[in-house]
């Protein structure tokens, strides 16, 4: 028997001993869904960095030497894509990669978020359970929660193009209490304007309060099936990335205890923007 | 039927049989799970089309395979193909029947370009043309990977005391 036969013979018997656990279809499609999303974005922002890249490359011919190598650098293995699992799911501990929305160039905005334990449940915005709920998040928002706040209301206004406006609309949530006003901080190595505000949410049964929507979604922070949901003590930090702005968020229902402000608190400040 | 049910019943109806050629191009099971996933997340992005196609699972084969290396796209670049060398030396040359337990993880050792090219070849039963226009390179490179794969192959079964009176040329 030659090697050829050989390798037929076993790379079959070495496959047919395989078996695959069931498929995830949803979460594949949720995936497929915001690889498609980055793509529409990556695609454009390139044709905006095309023009500027003809020109850098012209320029680059005529003064490169040919004679130089370019050096080959491996890049490092990005990290998966956050699921957006909408049900309860455990969220496995790990670094996840997400969208955060478009830089004005129109260039993907992505940041890498890290989540320890095992009290983290799968989400477009996941959430920390430890009795009472909590959670963080890192948007562009383009629309910012009107009316009511809860979804059924379907009414938004558009999201301020200004750290200093967006942080004002923020104060401005309905229903919400500020309970500390619009300071300038640094947050995540960067300058940034911080306010903290109170949100009892009064929304009917089934529905939500929704803060924003975002280029993932609605960004909601109501989890229980009865109504009126607990109270929420929200924080903002408004930073400007990729020159637009950008919301961090964290928040946490009345009554957390010291360990679920901790675990919201770590992934908070682990939270990293990709480098473009 | 939409799109997302178009696609959900082919990974439910596909994914045993996905995952196994996954598990070969990637030789681990978690290694496996993954490039399938992100295959068909890939694939999610362009089932109006491929879902089109008269055979959209061997197209689905194919980008498992180009996922795969991708990641090694630049180093691939930098290999320079041939069209001289033999048609994939030694493939033919008797050897003694070697057991799976020994020939596997000899295959798992080959760096992951040239175990694309063994699995697509044996395991698929591709051509040259067809593994390079699934691997997206040069026939030439193929089989310069697929002769330096057998190559190797052979020095580890004979290594390992099994294939040394056999002619390797």
């Amino acid at each position: 028997m030659n090697l050829g036969d050989q390798l037929r013979e076993t790379l079959g018997e070495e496959a047919d001993m395989q078996y695959a656990t069931p498929p995830d279809v949803d979460r594949l499609i949720i995936g497929g869904r915001q690889r498609r999303r980055h793509r529409n974005l990556v695609r454009a922002g390139g044709t905006a960095l095309a023009l500027v890249l003809i020109g850098a490359g012209a320029y680059a011919v005529l003064q490169t030497n040919p004679a130089a190598e370019i050096p080959i650098v491996d890049t490092p293995k990005a990290p998966p894509v956050l699921p957006e699992d909408p049900g309860a799911s455990t969220l496995e501990p790990g670094t996840y990669r997400v969208l955060v929305g478009a830089g004005a160039d129109g260039a993907a905005i992505e940041a890498d978020l890290t989540f320890e334990g095992r009290a983290w449940h799968a989400g477009n915005f996941p959430r920390l359970n430890e009795g009472r709920n909590g959670g963080f998040g890192v948007y562009r928002a383009y629309a910012l929660a009107a009316g009511s706040g809860c979804l059924g209301d379907e009414s938004t206004v558009d999201a301020a193009t200004t750290p200093e406006a967006l942080a004002q609309q923020l104060a401005e949530l309905p229903g919400s209490t500020v309970v500390q006003p619009v300071t300038s901080t640094g947050v995540l190595g960067r300058d940034a304007l911080h306010l903290r505000v109170r949100i009892p949410q009064e929304c009917p049964l089934n529905e939500y309060y929704r803060v924003a929507e975002t280029p993932r979604g609605s960004r909601g922070i109501s989890f229980h099936a009865a109504s009126p949901q607990p109270t929420v003590v929200m924080d903002f930090w408004v930073m400007e990335e990729a020159g637009v702005p950008v919301v961090l968020d964290a928040w946490y229902e009345v009554g957390a205890s010291k360990v679920l402000l901790d675990g919201v608190a770590q992934a908070t400040e682990a939270t990293r923007f990709v480098a473009p | 039927m939409n799109v997302d049910e178009d696609f959900a019943d082919f990974v439910r109806a596909r994914w045993s049989s996905l995952y196994r050629l996954a598990y070969l191009l990637a030789a681990s099971p978690t290694g496996a799970e993954d490039l399938l996933q992100t295959t068909l997340e890939k694939a999610y992005v362009s089932w109006h089309r491929i879902g089109q196609m008269e055979y959209p699972e061997a197209y689905v084969r194919r980008m498992l395979a180009n996922t795969l290396v991708s990641s090694r796209r630049r180093a691939w670049h930098r290999e320079r193909p041939t069209g001289t060398l033999p048609e994939v030396a030694g493939d033919s040359a008797e050897l003694p029947v070697l057991d799976r337990s020994l020939l596997w993880p000899l295959v798992c050792a080959l760096p992951d370009r040239q175990r694309a090219v063994i699995v697509l070849r044996y395991y698929e039963d591709l051509s040259e043309a067809q593994i390079a226009e699934a691997l997206g390179c040069a026939q030439g490179t193929v089989k310069s990977q697929a002769s330096s794969a057998i190559a190797a192959l052979r020095r580890a079964v004979a290594a390992a005391g099994v294939g040394e009176a056999v002619d390797g040329s």
